[in-house]
């Protein structure tokens, strides 16, 4: 394998982590919130947070170079008052990657928290536990398998995430992205538009399809031991009835 | 730390304002340690939603819930602690119990999730709670594992466990099955006795109040319709024909004098009067309440020679009036006479109702003050032991 392609895998792998780490908190904070009680005006609330669902990437990354860049509204002022220009990477590249991941695995929990019986929570409460104490010990467990899977499928998607990466190293460096820096789809991309290595775009892809195969694979894996354990439970409320 | 005598038991007071969709609720009710309020209705109107906002599990429009001398909530001075600082322990028909964890995890979740500031009562303390509730075999178990029975008798435990200074019960017996229910009533009416606690409950099955409740309120149309004791209030005509229709009767409050073996017959002392019922169980000296039918009931001048009437109660006619639906039929309220026992103090007044036909009231022309003998068959009486009367055999 290339230096190049480990180099790319590298950098992926690194991205795909920090996006993780930092959008499954963020995805379950949210899931946990829409899954509760609504109010007027949630529908639509819901509907802003799960947009970045509908957009397409090249436009997510579009909107972060039009405020962060250089140019952009609140980058002309990070750049003029603050001297910090936003490096593509790694922080474009995550703030990209999140805008597309958060939302996709916030709607993948979100079923989870809403199969949970509403009561479960309360009566911790009741029995003296906090807020945070009875999320942590109640909702927490119960859904840590339906977690597990959403971070999983949330790793695949950073880690392939392009489009909005495409566009951010677009607009940045007006050449070719520098090798260093440069995520597997990246190197794709310049392996093809530079059209001399089909080799490495060979080996960039192969190893793209490993990695995303295992990370879907854990996430079905744990999808199912989710609803399997949530089945176990939902049919004890049948036994015992009234007739 | 909690301050040591917050551990005396404490009555708990509610007087809220709570809204629900399509319903405003609006209730005071009170609860002495070891005494059970019932909030009932004819339908399910607002009863559990009222209990919910007592726990603080709901948002409240205004009014004031306060343990003893301290308040929980007031919306006067805007305090309202967390469900967790509020120490109502909540059971209700779906149990919740945790179904992650075994029946044992779930009776310690209260200590474990109060730390240090668990603070435990004598008799409240685990092994005394599975050895009382029967957990024993099933400590190892998931609550998906056990009949819906044993679930509620987890989740009873898992509440006393946490120390509460209340219960707030709402229709816990509503998925258990039938046969599984009079053992378990029994043990839910020891409770608030048994552990000095005040306990506030909501179910649409009146055996289940005159079996564990010392005092009622009755909600219609999120309104107070009344309240007061269980017997003076199930006695009453018109609300106890609001609540139970065709079952409407009267309660009599009495204490068991003699047991027939030969055949199979009990004998309880009402206001000094003799009421043979079908041999209960409960031991001599127990205070029982009984259910008569109003419309089991048939009224004479004269006790009757000849009669299947196995018991006739002597009393004179207090009211006389109009019933059902523009009067169809007629009800007459009977005060039982009282002058053979002056010692029983029935604050309440025994009085029993029974409905007769416009024409019986006609040609009998029953007048207010006048003698009159009340007569029904024994199996007409259903005897339940008062709440706190179980507790003490139990």
């Amino acid at each position: 394998m290339s230096a190049a392609a480990l180099s790319a895998m590298w950098v992926s792998l690194q991205l795909a982590t920090l996006v993780m780490l930092i959008a499954t908190p963020m995805a379950v904070a949210l899931a946990w919130w829409m899954a509760r009680e609504s109010w007027p005006g949630k529908a639509l609330l819901d509907a802003v947070i799960l947009l970045p669902l509908g957009l397409p990437p090249a436009v997510i990354g579009f909107w972060l170079v039009a405020g962060l860049g250089e140019q952009g509204a609140w980058g002309h002022w990070l750049h003029h008052d603050l001297g910090w220009t936003l490096p593509i990477y790694p922080i474009g590249a995550i703030l990209a990657a999140c805008a597309m991941t958060v939302p996709m695995m916030a709607r993948m929990l979100r079923p989870a928290f809403e199969a949970l019986d509403p009561m479960l929570h309360p009566v911790a409460r009741t029995l003296g536990a906090t807020g945070w104490h009875a999320w942590r010990t109640v909702a927490l467990p119960l859904t840590l398998p339906a977690i597990g899977s959403a971070t999983a499928l949330g790793f695949a998607a950073a880690w392939g995430e392009s489009g909005a990466v495409l566009v951010l190293a677009m607009a940045w460096s007006p050449g070719p992205p520098h090798a260093v820096g440069s995520t597997l789809p990246l190197a794709l991309w310049q392996a093809l538009s530079e059209g001399r290595s089909h080799a490495l775009a060979w080996e960039v892809a192969t190893l793209s399809l490993v990695v995303a195969t295992g990370a879907i694979l854990l996430s079905e894996v744990l999808r199912r031991q989710w609803l399997r354990r949530w089945r176990g439970h939902a049919h004890w409320r049948w036994r015992g009835e009234r007739p | 730390m909690r301050d040591p005598s917050s551990r005396l038991p404490r009555s708990l007071s509610v007087d809220l304002h709570v809204r629900q969709p399509g319903l405003e609720v609006q209730a005071q009710l009170r609860a002495s340690p070891g005494r059970v309020s019932a909030l009932v209705g004819r339908l399910e109107n607002g009863q559990r939603a009222l209990l919910e906002a007592v726990a603080g599990l709901r948002p409240v429009l205004s009014g004031r819930v306060a343990l003893g001398a301290d308040a929980l909530f007031d919306s006067r001075s805007g305090l309202n602690l967390a469900p967790d600082r509020r120490r109502l322990g909540w059971l209700d028909s779906d149990a919740h119990l945790f179904p992650h964890l075994t029946i044992k995890q779930n009776l310690t979740y209260g200590a474990r999730a109060q730390g240090t500031r668990m603070n435990i009562s004598p008799g409240m303390d685990v092994a005394s709670l599975v050895k009382w509730l029967d957990l024993g075999a099933m400590l190892e178990h998931r609550p998906h594992e056990i009949s819906a029975a044993q679930r509620v008798r987890a989740a009873l435990g898992r509440a006393l466990a946490a120390d509460p200074q209340g219960l707030l019960m709402s229709d816990p017996l509503g998925r258990v099955p039938e046969p599984d229910r009079p053992a378990l009533l029994e043990r839910l009416a020891q409770v608030a006795h048994r552990f000095s606690l005040p306990v506030l409950m909501t179910t649409p099955r009146m055996d289940e109040v005159i079996c564990m409740a010392d005092d009622i309120v009755i909600l219609h149309d999120g309104r107070m319709a009344g309240a007061g004791p269980v017997s003076q209030i199930l006695s009453d005509v018109s609300l106890s024909t609001f609540l139970e229709g065709f079952h409407a009767g009267s309660i009599l409050e009495g204490t068991v004098t003699r047991h027939d073996i030969e055949w199979l017959l009990s004998e309880v002392d009402v206001c000094g009067q003799c009421v043979v019922v079908p041999a209960a169980l409960h031991p001599v000296g127990t205070r029982v309440r009984l259910k008569v039918r109003a419309r089991d009931m048939s009224l004479h001048r004269e006790a009757p020679t000849d009669s299947s009437s196995t018991n006739v109660l002597r009393g004179r006619i207090s009211q006389v009036m109009l019933a059902g639906q523009s009067g169809t039929y007629g009800a007459v309220s009977v005060e039982l006479a009282r002058e053979l026992d002056e010692r029983l103090d029935f604050k309440a007044g025994a009085q029993i109702w029974g409905l007769v036909t416009r024409q019986a009231i006609q040609q009998m022309n029953w007048q207010p003050g006048e003698p009159c003998v009340v007569g029904f068959n024994a199996m007409a009486a259903q005897v339940t032991p008062l709440p706190w009367a179980s507790s003490k055999r139990g």
